[in-house]
């Protein structure tokens, strides 16, 4: 019994397991990433998988185990093998205690418990989060940079044509079919009129891009103005052509400013947050995830309580400097040797 | 300006192995130390063309596939200079040379214009998470140059040629001098990830294909330091791990999309 336990025990820590797991997992990883995205989660989170890790976990333990030591040699392998325990224990406790959800708000709304997705994402489910968060603005800003080309629709009602054309500035356009030839003149990113209702420029950023198109049809010429957020807007004298301009500015920066209320705490206040940079309350995350270009007062954002990530973090920690200590004293070897 | 220092450092390597080829014809150490010289000079230029592009962008410069065209010539120039440091490992410079002219070339046709960065990418993490990489994957690439020749030319020389010994053994101290480095770029990547999405890990493909490629390397590790694997085997491992670290770099992009579908 005694002996078949030690058997066990070094078939454990043997290398030759260790590579064969290696291998496995190997294939086994690149199979879930070869998979399309929703078949993806069948493999990495199924039980044949975390078994496999787990198996991989026992194997370096036992490793660690019979090659603990201080020695310097030892230190890095020791250090680096016990981080890899770590960030083990850490995805397990990540897989069975973390909580991960959405939280859609509109300004002026507060909500008290996220939505979180099954593992199928099929049905969803509620989490109290003990406190609610209120939206008291969301804002977006873009970066001030003009289109090198502008993309344009192009529906010519009585021939049933539609088109779409990339159209440099200046550059003339013939609607093959139609007789029609349209150009692009002017192009204002933030679109608006001025006392005596002339079009004028309020600023280099991105809040209202238009375009001035010059259409020509036989003798008939129309210089129109075309919206990209508000393709219904704008006078046209001939309704027989209609244009949709495709133009979307890079976002710079989308930002939540939230009041947290904790009545049981009696505590209130606010916070905001923005793609890297959450805030926590009460071991809940808050990430900037999401916007609706249609709603300007709307936000999503990822609310997420793991503890596993502690543990995950010092294994990595421990894995960069046990890899440091282990290998770069080997490096120069041959320097020091001259 | 930019333009100006890509030329620079383009000609420079031209020049440098148009030297070292000439080194080949007329066994003098002169046109070598020409070779070299002309590499080093590349280098400075790449070094100041990072630097002057950070500048200007006012961000780490290493968001499109110009720039980590740019960045990954600089990185294999880098990577050559440390070990010339610490081997006197000058040979060394004929693949590092060979590299950077390939991925300067890959430059031409990429749109060179800076470009804004999107919100995820705007992080303080981006700078480490992509330079780290970068060397270890210069490291990588070097390594297997030397893996690759090692096949090549074991097949008509006894495995046991110093020359041979020397590559075997110089790619094996490339794989442990990249290995804290790829290690260091995954490992700060989920730290990125988890700050940016709120999860350290996604099974996103990049960040599958990177796990592959470091395990890749762990198995070539374990199998040099605890089974004795050396020469061909080793060679053929490193010559895997690179085609992984290929894979991950570029290949990923544009077949399998997912979170890093930006790089494209």
């Amino acid at each position: 019994m005694k002996n078949t336990f030690i058997g066990i025990v070094r078939s454990l820590g043997s290398i030759k397991l260790a590579l064969i797991l290696f291998v496995v997992i190997i294939v086994a990883s690149l199979v879930g990433a070869l998979l399309p995205e929703e078949l993806q989660p069948k493999v990495y989170y199924s039980g044949w998988f975390i078994a496999l890790l787990v198996l991989f976990g026992l194997n370096t333990l036992v490793c660690t185990a019979a090659r603990l030591g201080l020695g310097k040699k030892k230190l890095g392998s020791g250090l680096t093998h016990l981080s890899v325990l770590v960030i083990l224990l850490g995805a397990m406790v990540s897989f069975f205690f973390s909580v991960r959800g959405v939280l859609e708000l509109e300004e002026g709304r507060s909500k008290d418990a996220i939505v979180v997705s099954q593992e199928d994402k099929a049905q969803c489910s509620f989490h109290r989060l003990g406190f609610s968060v209120r939206l008291d603005d969301f804002s977006m800003s873009w970066y001030a940079v003009r289109p090198e080309k502008y993309d344009i629709g192009v529906l010519v009602k009585d021939k049933d044509v539609r088109r779409y054309y990339s159209l440099a500035p200046g550059s003339r356009q013939e609607v093959a079919d139609t007789g029609y030839t349209v150009e692009v003149l002017d192009y204002m990113p933030d679109f608006s009129l001025t006392e005596d209702m002339k079009p004028a420029g309020r600023s280099e950023m991105p809040n209202n891009p238009a375009v001035l198109i010059r259409i020509k049809r036989g003798a008939g010429v129309e210089d129109r103005w075309v919206f990209s957020r508000h393709p219904a807007m704008g006078l046209s004298k001939d309704p027989n052509i209609k244009f949709k301009f495709m133009w979307m500015p890079v976002v710079k920066e989308f930002r939540s400013t939230v009041t947290v209320i904790d009545a049981s705490r009696n505590k209130t206040f606010s916070r905001w947050t923005k793609v890297n940079a959450p805030f926590s309350y009460r071991g809940y995350t808050f990430y900037q995830s999401g916007y609706d270009e249609e709603n300007p007062s709307y936000t999503s954002l990822e609310v997420v309580r793991d503890p596993g990530v502690a543990f995950v973090f010092a294994g990595f920690i421990l894995l960069n400097a046990g890899l440091i200590i282990m290998f770069y004293p080997k490096l120069g070897f041959s320097r020091s040797k001259r | 300006m930019n333009t100006l220092l890509s030329l620079g450092a383009y000609c420079c390597c031209l020049l440098s192995a148009f030297f070292f080829v000439l080194k080949n014809f007329k066994k003098s150490r002169r046109w070598e130390g020409l070779g070299l010289a002309f590499f080093k000079a590349a280098f400075a230029f790449l070094s100041f063309l990072v630097l002057l592009r950070w500048y200007r962008a006012g961000r780490p410069p290493f968001a499109n596939m110009y720039e980590a065209l740019v960045l990954f010539a600089w990185s294999v120039a880098l990577v050559y200079a440390v070990f010339e440091y610490l081997y006197k490992a000058a040979f060394l410079a004929v693949p590092a040379n060979a590299l950077c002219i390939f991925l300067l070339s890959l430059t031409w046709p990429q749109d060179a214009a800076i470009k804004p960065l999107m919100p995820a990418l705007q992080s303080s993490w981006m700078a480490v998470h992509v330079v780290t990489y970068f060397i270890g994957y210069a490291a990588l690439a070097l390594a297997f140059v030397l893996s690759a020749g090692y096949l090549v030319a074991s097949r008509r020389r006894p495995q046991q040629a110093p020359v041979l010994l020397v590559m075997d053994n110089l790619s094996y101290q490339l794989i442990i001098f990249a290995f804290p480095f790829i290690t260091i770029g995954m490992t700060t990547g989920s730290a990125w990830a988890n700050v940016a999405w709120g999860s350290y890990w996604f099974w996103d493909p990049k960040e599958t294909c990177s796990l592959i490629t470091w395990l890749v390397y762990a198995v070539y590790l374990h199998g040099r330091l605890l089974l004795g694997w050396k020469q061909r085997p080793a060679a053929w491992l490193s010559a895997l791990g690179f085609l992984a670290t290929l894979f991950t770099f570029v290949g990923v992009n544009y077949i399998l999309p997912g979170l890093h579908s930006y790089t494209q």
